[in-house]
């Protein structure tokens, strides 16, 4: 620093701002300071006690990056939006879940309701008070055998119903047995011939074997009310129950007059008509479907003969067995 | 003796009602049962009955359908509707006051029904039915018994019920008043599926769309054309004004 050859052999001391004097090591040609704080700072030196005024250092140390303030402001910044990113994450991460929740229990009421609607299509009110007339009437004429028989099947099929309805899942055996009660309600409103068959593969285990309980009763309850009972003469209704890949099939074949036909005919009648049970079997699939990974599905064909004419109409619904 | 026809799909009802008749009724006698209403049209064509026992939800026709077969002169018989269930025709039946039986039958209503019949102190109006069946529940004719006839008034024209112990008073929008001889809840439940009729107060039927004011003094009532004063319960206060409110939507 200071390299005049005329004070080699002088004693030199400085100070920074106001701390005191500090002296040289002898032959000590540069000063170095490692540790300074960042600020303002002023050196001043004396050669033999006497200070030079004309030799003074001023300088500044700025203070580090870490310490600027638009990098505090920077990191203040960063942090906040962090903050506010993060609560926000777990803010929409709740929403997310509640509204797992809230769907999770709609469906739940949905599947309820639809269970509410399936008692009721099976309990079709129009059924449940011809039934009762057709009792009456029984008892009018003084049929006691038939009136007995009858009142028994309809009160077992309804005590069936109501236990069926506190259950998610029956056994086929079950199904199988209202549907036994059911077709011969139906069977008795007849005039003419009506044959129904119900028929089990043996793949099938009716013990065993669970599906969601009413779920066939209303496509046989439509192939009666749509297809035979528009039908003049020979009325037939099969049921078969399949077991492929496990998967239940059943097949529901009547030879009524075909979907066409009875469009038409419904059309004529009342316009306001509405099938409830295809309605209500219709939502209670959606609702099904929506919680099983593995769906029903219910595939509906229209039969015709060689020359054309509809010959009746076969209902193939495929149940998932778990 | 009377002629009657029975129209019903189901062998077993036909049965049972051919049997309460002959055993009940002894001046009436069943000249045909017919399975479906084609059959039942022809013959009541070529027999004349006096009555026509018509059951409604029957495959391919409905029984409602005969009045479609025959003008209003034709219908020189007297029909008694039968039915298991129908919540749309018993609604229209009880509006348009057209008999109708429930089943399974009870031998006291099949009786009532004979009695009046039997006086045919009124004839059927099957116009006001067909207009019922078809129009939307905003354009009907409500039949409402008097001392001596049964008067067809448009629904839109009352603008409200008011009980009258026994009787009821209908008030008109042309300030006329019918006395009817049937209570405030017959009413009641025959409106009941028509959104504009509000039942205020024990004593009131309202027809919401006449309402221009609701005033809060004197214990809360409403105001009909600006000048009839109609109570309502402070229970059913909430109701009402919702019921105005959607209607202003």
């Amino acid at each position: 620093m200071l390299n005049y050859a005329q004070f080699q052999h002088q004693n030199i001391a400085y100070k920074i701002n106001n701390e005191n004097w500090v002296n040289t090591m002898p032959n000590m040609r540069s000063l170095q300071f490692a540790s300074l704080s960042p600020g303002n700072y002023t050196i001043q030196f004396k050669i033999n006690n006497t200070v030079l005024t004309n030799a003074v250092v001023n300088f500044k140390i700025n203070k580090p990056f870490w310490l600027q303030w638009w990098f505090l402001l920077l990191i203040v910044t960063v942090l906040t939006v962090s903050g506010l990113v993060y609560y926000k994450w777990q803010i929409s991460l709740l929403i997310k879940k509640n509204k797992l929740i809230t769907e999770k229990m709609t469906l739940e009421n949905e599947l309820n309701k639809s269970k509410l609607t399936s008692i009721k299509s099976q309990m079709n009110p129009h059924f449940f008070y011809n039934a009762l007339n057709t009792i009456q009437s029984y008892i009018f004429i003084n049929d006691k055998k038939n009136a007995s028989n009858y009142l028994s099947k309809f009160s077992k099929l309804t005590r069936m119903i109501l236990e069926m309805s506190e259950k998610d899942t029956i056994t086929i055996g079950e199904e199988i047995e209202a549907l036994n009660l059911y077709l011969p309600l139906e069977q008795m409103r007849f005039e003419d011939d009506f044959d129904f068959e119900i028929k089990v593969s043996l793949e099938i285990d009716k013990e065993m074997d669970k599906i969601p309980p009413m779920l066939i009763q209303p496509y046989v309850e439509n192939a009666i009310k749509h297809g035979l009972l528009h039908k003049e003469g020979k009325k037939n209704l099969s049921i078969l129950f399949d077991n492929i890949e496990n998967n239940l099939i059943v097949t529901i074949i009547d030879n009524g007059v075909g979907r066409k036909r009875s469009e038409q005919l419904n059309k004529i009648k009342d316009s306001r008509h509405q099938s409830f049970s295809t309605q209500a079997n219709k939502k209670r699939l959606e609702i099904l479907n929506q919680s099983k990974n593995k769906p029903v599905a219910v595939i509906i064909t229209d039969n015709y003969n060689e020359i054309g004419n509809a010959t009746g109409t076969t209902v193939t619904l495929t149940i998932p067995l778990t | 003796m009377y002629k009657a026809v029975i129209i019903d799909d189901e062998k077993m009802a036909r049965t049972l009602l051919e049997g309460m008749l002959n055993e009940y009724c002894k001046d009436i006698t069943i000249v045909e049962s017919c399975k479906d209403l084609p059959t039942g049209v022809k013959a009541i064509r070529k027999l004349n009955p006096d009555l026509v026992f018509l059951d409604i939800e029957m495959p391919g026709h409905s029984g409602l359908e005969l009045l479609e077969f025959f003008n209003d002169e034709e219908i020189n018989f007297s029909v008694v509707f039968t039915t298991a269930y129908n919540q749309y025709a018993i609604q229209a039946f009880k509006f348009s006051a057209i008999d109708y039986l429930l089943k399974p039958i009870e031998i006291a209503d099949l009786e009532t029904a004979l009695e009046r019949f039997r006086k045919q102190n009124h004839k059927q109006n099957f116009g006001i039915l067909k207009d019922n069946l078809s129009n939307n529940t905003q354009q009907r004719k409500l039949a409402i018994y008097t001392t001596g006839s049964i008067k067809f008034i448009d629904i839109n024209e009352i603008l409200f019920f008011k009980a009258d112990g026994a009787y009821t008073r209908i008030i008109l929008n042309d300030e006329t008043e019918v006395l009817a001889s049937k209570s405030l809840k017959t009413y009641e439940d025959i409106l009941a599926g028509t959104p504009f009729f509000f039942r205020s107060h024990k004593s009131f039927i309202v027809n919401i769309n006449y309402i221009t004011e609701y005033v809060r003094n004197d214990g809360g009532y409403a105001l009909v054309n600006k000048h009839h004063q109609i109570s309502v319960s402070t229970d059913k206060l909430d109701t009402l004004l919702n019921l105005i409110s959607r209607k202003g939507k």
